[in-house]
């Protein structure tokens, strides 16, 4: 009995890795589109948001189709905030793309990220207990977790899909302009939605 | 006749319903009939057909997904209700969880017809259907009554299925605690493919291990998870509902109420030496003091103390007994001993001798252990005998009066149980401690003369009441012919006493072998239990019922009774009156009765749950109370209407 009980209290410390609001991010190096190595720490000092995401996903698709994740991209890079755009789809699994596909992506869909990293084994993926594609993190200066979850608030089934997105409230912009204007984050965690991470 | 049934058919092809098809999906909203009669409520079902493999979303979906939508408007003449949540299953994606339907789900819900006129609506419907990857789909139903048909797919079986899954309230036997945060969810239907589903995403960790053990699903939440925990459960029995159960209230509770229960068990102990059964032994044991102090106080005070171990070691073997059968998994509750028939003939029959003991005054022969010496007499080893056998006197007055202290003993750990116990034990024996203490207080009691055999005289009779009143509980308890044995018994024990005051050379070996007929009569003589016509009667608790009457929300009041409980029967005299019972009526409140005379494991585990292993117990439940009220153990007719009036 006890030593059940154990266990369960240890496991359930093992599965509650996900990060926490107010704490450093988990720090992490992965390789980018270009081969390139990097690593979170290579940010000190600049806000930065982490959008998990899987092209073929019709969530994300609506977001790029409708130009919605590239106006964000572009608003957000301009402003020296960095980018980070995270797969964490196995290989031969849904969203899975190799470092040339990934540029060609980024192209295509006229995409504004700063780094498009590959996390083919998932390592980083469960670090932040990403759940969902899109799954957003904002992160500040000081490497500390500010906004986790959706990217805005149109979770509901089909509401993405109905919406005019410019219309929505988008949880990430609006930490990003807290943070900027020196306020507490409003939302700090939401529930995410989307597909599920395929790792 | 012939004709018209052509013309049915010939409407019910024209209403076919036609299911709309996606991508991974075909939608179609399927009922039990498609004639409808008259207006009312008609149950419905969405119906799901996904592509095979594939799934969709519970409410809850987990850690990715979302639940179908369903727009509607309800035309005029129709109320469209919102549809319910069969219960989930799991669909693991790890290290993610969600919860959901894979190839079929079917989600209830209702129309409500004003009046059979033509009428038509649209639905629309929202939905995610996964597999390894997820599509957004749409769909657009129509729902159409005409000529008193309705478009839909006739599956009444498949519908009843799904609504089967539907989650109810939760039995009354499911318990839910917690330890900081990790929560446990007790409930005999809970078996290790039980899963909890919680309904809030801010619960806990939706792919956390959920451990079964011992009839309890363990599971941890969120650290910082502060709110009641409300989900569904999946047993063997199909969805139950979990609400309100707040994290860390129970253990607290148990705390304190443990201090109380001591006190009180020391209280109770102490006020157990005046009970009609008990106070006639107990008496005569402080007139053999008085007699005693004549001699030095130091005799005093080793009878004294003889009595007072007396009384601890029968009262811990009492408690060793009923913790170990309780650890041997018997449900039992104080009263226990008062549901074996064997035990109360027993009883009866010893109580009677002593009665008849204290009336004559009878010097049984120096040749064996001198029935009235061991209460009379002095000596040690007669005080720790008189000490045991006041215990086992008293037990039939403890279960009526204690029932709910000591029934709090048993639900505890053995620790605590054998605490209460032993306070009990303590209290009842505290002014033979007090005595063998300070032997002086001795003589604060009247001086022995004459006036103690009359009083002895006097406490025959009050025995002779305890005994017809356990005869009476053995009259609820058997057969006519199993009660002839004991009068019998009564019968023979009398003429054995007076084969020794006639001083019957031969008494001692008649009684022995009186004895053994009886007693081999009575291993022989099953104790045929009365038959008690238990379904039959619509007052009759069972679970069943009660756990009917909650799903149908309606109100009711249980009364857990034994006829060998006292306070039961003063309640049931005083309380409830016409005036109540017309109120319940008023009220249509079921009333229902619990009766526990004989043995019921089924009512046992009931009073169990309420942490009580004893009666009188009274419950109370409405719509409005999230848990049934248990009542005070004392009513009154102003309690009672107050309570029914209140809630």
């Amino acid at each position: 009995m006890k030593i059940k009980i154990l266990s369960l209290l240890m496991l359930s410390l093992l599965a509650s890795t996900s990060v926490k609001h107010g704490e450093n991010a988990p720090s992490f190096s992965l390789l980018n589109q270009d081969n390139e190595t990097v690593s979170l720490e290579d940010f000190k000092g600049k806000k930065i948001v982490l959008e998990w995401t899987n092209h073929d996903c019709p969530f994300v698709k609506r977001h790029y189709d409708t130009q919605n994740m590239q106006s964000i991209q572009k608003d957000m890079t301009e402003n020296e905030i960095v980018w980070l755009s995270v797969i964490s789809s196995a290989k031969g699994k849904q969203g899975y793309v190799t470092k040339d596909q990934a540029k060609k992506l980024t192209s295509d869909r006229n995409a504004h990220p700063t780094h498009v990293l590959l996390d083919t084994d998932g390592k980083v993926g469960r670090m932040f207990s990403a759940k969902t594609t899109p799954h957003m993190f904002v992160i500040d200066e000081l490497g500390k977790v500010r906004y986790q979850g959706a990217i805005d608030n149109l979770g509901n089934t089909g509401a993405l899909f109905s919406t005019d997105l410019s219309k929505a409230k988008n949880y990430v912009k609006n930490a990003i302009s807290e943070l900027v204007s020196g306020k507490e984050v409003k939302d700090k965690k939401t529930r995410p939605y989307g597909c599920s991470v395929k790792y | 006749m012939r004709y018209l049934g052509l013309f049915l058919i010939f409407y019910v092809v024209c209403a076919e319903a036609k299911s709309v098809k996606t991508d991974h999906a075909e939608i179609i909203i399927i009922g039990e009939k498609n004639i409808i009669n008259e207006p009312g409520t008609i149950e419905l079902g969405y119906k799901f057909t996904l592509t095979p493999g594939w799934h969709t979303y519970w409410v809850n979906p987990g850690d990715s997904g979302g639940p179908p939508i369903f727009e509607f408007n309800s035309p005029k003449g129709w109320a469209i209700k919102d549809n319910v949540w069969p219960g989930p299953q799991k669909i693991e994606y790890p290290p993610l969880m969600t919860f959901g339907y894979v190839d079929e789900v079917v989600f209830p819900f209702q129309l409500e017809l004003k009046n059979l006129n033509d009428q038509e609506t649209e639905i629309t419907t929202k939905f995610l259907v996964c597999d390894d990857i997820c599509v957004p789909e749409e769909a657009t139903l129509l729902l159409k009554l005409k000529n008193q048909i309705l478009n839909i797919e006739e599956k009444p079986k498949l519908l009843k299925k799904w609504q089967n899954q539907v989650p109810i309230r939760a039995p009354p036997d499911t318990v839910v605690s917690s330890n900081g945060s990790l929560f446990k969810i007790e409930s005999n239907l809970i078996s290790n493919q039980s899963q909890f589903f919680p309904y809030d995403e801010n619960t806990m960790d939706f792919s956390s291990t959920q451990i079964f053990e011992n009839g309890g699903l363990s599971f941890q939440v969120f650290e910082d998870f502060n709110g009641s925990l409300e989900g569904v459960i999946a047993t063997e029995n199909g969805f139950y509902e979990i609400k309100g159960a707040s994290p860390s209230l129970t253990n607290t509770e148990t705390e304190i109420t443990l201090l109380i229960a001591v006190l009180f068990a020391l209280i109770g102990g102490l006020i157990l030496n005046l009970m009609p059964c008990v106070l006639p032994v107990i008496a005569l044991k402080a007139l053999s003091l008085v007699k005693s102090s004549a001699d030095s106080n130091s005799s005093v005070s080793l009878n004294a103390g003889a009595y007072v171990i007396g009384v601890i070691a029968t009262f811990m073997a009492i408690a060793l007994t009923l913790v170990s059968l309780k650890n041997a998994g018997e449900l039992i509750g104080w009263g226990y001993q008062l549901q074996s028939p064997v035990v109360v003939a027993l009883l009866s029959i010893l109580i009677f001798v002593i009665g008849i003991v204290l009336i004559t005054d009878i010097n049984i022969g120096s040749g064996m252990g001198k029935l009235e010496q061991y209460i009379n007499g002095t000596g040690p080893l007669n005080s720790f005998l008189t000490g045991a056998l006041s215990v086992v006197v008293a037990s039939p007055c403890t279960a009526p009066f204690m029932g709910a202290a000591l029934g709090f003993a048993l639900i505890q750990p053995d620790l605590y149980s054998y605490l209460i116990f032993l306070s009990l034990a303590i209290g009842f024996a505290l002014p033979y401690f007090l005595i063998a203490l300070f032997p002086s207080l001795i003589s604060l009691l009247p001086k022995p003369g004459k006036w103690m055999e009359t009083l002895k005289q006097l406490f025959g009779f009050m025995m002779f009441g305890a005994a017809i009143w356990l005869l009476w509980v053995l009259a609820n308890q058997v057969d006519a012919n199993s009660l002839l044995l004991v009068l019998v018994g009564w019968f023979l024990a009398s003429f054995v006493l007076w084969l020794f005051i006639i001083k019957f050379r031969y008494a001692l070996l008649s009684t022995l072998v009186v004895s053994f007929i009886w007693f081999y009569q009575l291993g022989n003589w099953e104790f045929q239990a009365k038959n008690i016509v238990q379904d039959e009667s619509s007052t009759n608790w069972s679970l069943e019922k009660e756990t009917l009457l909650q799903r149908n929300g309606e109100p009711y009041f249980i009364n857990f009774t034994a006829a060998w409980c006292i306070t039961c029967k003063v309640n049931e005299g005083v309380a409830f009156t016409d005036k109540v019972f017309n109120e319940f009526e008023r009220k249509n409140i079921t009333y229902l009765k619990a009766d526990w005379t004989n043995r019921n494991p089924e009512i046992a585990a009931q009073i169990e749950k309420y942490n009580r292993s004893g009666i009188p117990l009274y419950i109370f439940w409405n719509e409005k109370l999230d848990e049934p009220m248990v009542l005070n153990e004392i009513l009154t007719e102003g309690y009672l209407m107050e309570v029914i009036n209140e809630n």
